[in-house]
């Protein structure tokens, strides 16, 4: 089979060819710039929340439910890189313990030090993923600050996960992310307090415009999933959110730019030395903009 | 490099499959944990979906002589003959030959430095580039010493 060329690549991944699809998608990780046709507007769903909130286990159940249910599932799942050796350690993985591998799609993918930005070509992966016949596309990624919340604005459908002992999804408002939530999963319905966190929660959004619905649910038991799902797959694009969405993607692309730009070490290396100030660096920076 | 560590069937005990994936972790290597108690055909689809250039294969069950060439014949067959594949754990003296015969480039046994298999992927990778084969698939002599 043909391996090298991109179009094989893609030809074969559409026709069901999982080893051209993973190598095709290592391109795009990569940086190389492919076309992918756009026939269709692809379903995709990104899950954030705290770490420990359970949303690789929350994802096992829904990848599961689908897959036995003859839906082709892909799963993107962002984790951060070291700073220091670049190297990564990707373990969500290790949770799928329902859905089958053999089935679902799952693919781990190293935020390669774009902290504060969405992965290279994740965007190209999804579409890349959707036009290859993978009717449900999941995002993970964890949300612990505003850089890594980011991620999930390429997804239309997004879906929050906190669990009883955290409360933390409270913390998410800050980052702009309840506005664009279309519902919150309080997972770990089966420990105690649950009902409690769940109402403080609800409680905590009471004073937005607007705010997503909160429902209750057990990765561990499955209890709840079944709801959980067809919430889910009633949710339509929230056309009210896509500006929200589209700022923080927008602002996300641009912070990995000014990152990735030739100037950055320079400028701030100045700024640090107090040769200059933090507003004469930006607009040094800006006045090479065209070359960022 | 993006490396897969692996436990394949009964064997539960990963201490030493996860200081491995986090000492290349630390060697700038992505490594992705495949989990408890996978079958070979699951471990092949995830090396596959992952793109994976090796696979290391944690065993302290006993169970490698029947799960490690089984993991190797199932990557050929799937054409995945330039995926390196390593083993650490509990392995006699006398199961090692086959499973080198099989396309195992690399046994690590207890005691070894978790240097020793990043210096492996170093070689590996110095391997790649020399088109050198390091593959399961790929024949040869070579194994790491």
């Amino acid at each position: 089979m043909e391996l090298n060329s991109r179009s094989s690549l893609f030809e074969n991944a559409k026709n069901g060819d999982r080893r051209s699809l993973a190598k095709l998608l290592t391109r795009i990780e990569n940086g190389e710039e492919i076309d992918i046709p756009t026939t269709k507007s692809a379903w995709v769903l990104g899950v954030t929340g705290p770490p420990g909130a359970g949303k690789s286990t929350l994802i096992d159940r829904l990848a599961s439910h689908w897959s036995e249910n003859k839906q082709r599932v892909a799963i993107l799942a962002v984790d951060p890189s070291s700073p220091i050796t670049g190297g990564a350690l990707l373990g969500d993985r290790a949770r799928m313990v329902h859905s089958n591998p053999t089935q679902v799609y799952f693919r781990s993918i190293s935020a390669r030090g774009n902290h504060g930005g969405i992965p290279n070509g994740l965007e190209a992966m999804i579409q890349a993923l959707s036009e290859s016949g993978w009717d449900r596309v999941i995002i993970e990624t964890v949300g612990v600050g505003q850089g890594e919340f980011a991620v999930i604005s390429v997804a239309n459908r997004i879906l929050l996960v906190d669990g009883p002992d955290r409360g933390d999804v409270l913390q998410a408002e800050k980052a702009g992310i309840l506005e664009i939530a279309d519902l919150i999963a309080c997972n770990k319905s089966d420990l105690p307090g649950s009902l409690n966190a769940m109402k403080s929660v609800e409680d905590g959004l009471s004073y937005s415009d607007n705010p997503p619905p909160v429902i209750s649910v057990s990765s561990l038991t499955g209890d709840g999933i079944e709801n959980l799902v067809h919430r889910l797959e009633a949710l339509e694009p929230d056309l009210g959110k896509s500006t929200a969405r589209a700022k923080i993607s927008l602002e996300s692309v641009m912070i990995s730019r000014i990152r990735r730009s030739p100037l950055y070490d320079d400028v701030v290396h100045d700024i640090s030395q107090n040769k200059i100030t933090s507003k004469q660096g930006a607009e040094r920076m800006e006045s090479n903009y065209g070359r960022i | 490099m993006r490396v897969v560590i692996a436990k394949a069937g009964l064997d539960g005990h990963d201490r030493g499959a996860k200081i491995i994936a986090r000492a290349m972790r630390d060697g700038g290597h992505e490594v992705i944990y495949t989990g408890l108690r996978r079958t070979p055909e699951q471990i092949v689809a995830i090396a596959r979906d992952e793109d994976a250039s090796a696979i290391g294969i944690s065993t302290l069950s006993g169970a490698h002589a029947r799960l490690i060439p089984t993991i190797c014949q199932l990557l050929r067959a799937e054409g995945m003959d330039e995926v390196t594949v390593f083993v650490g754990g509990i392995i006699p003296d006398i199961d090692r030959g086959p499973l080198y015969d099989c396309g195992v480039r690399a046994i690590f046994g207890p005691g070894t430095s978790v240097n020793d298999p990043i210096r492996f992927l170093e070689n590996v990778n110095e391997r790649i580039q020399q088109k050198l084969p390091v593959g399961v698939g790929q024949g040869g002599t070579w194994r790491w010493s």
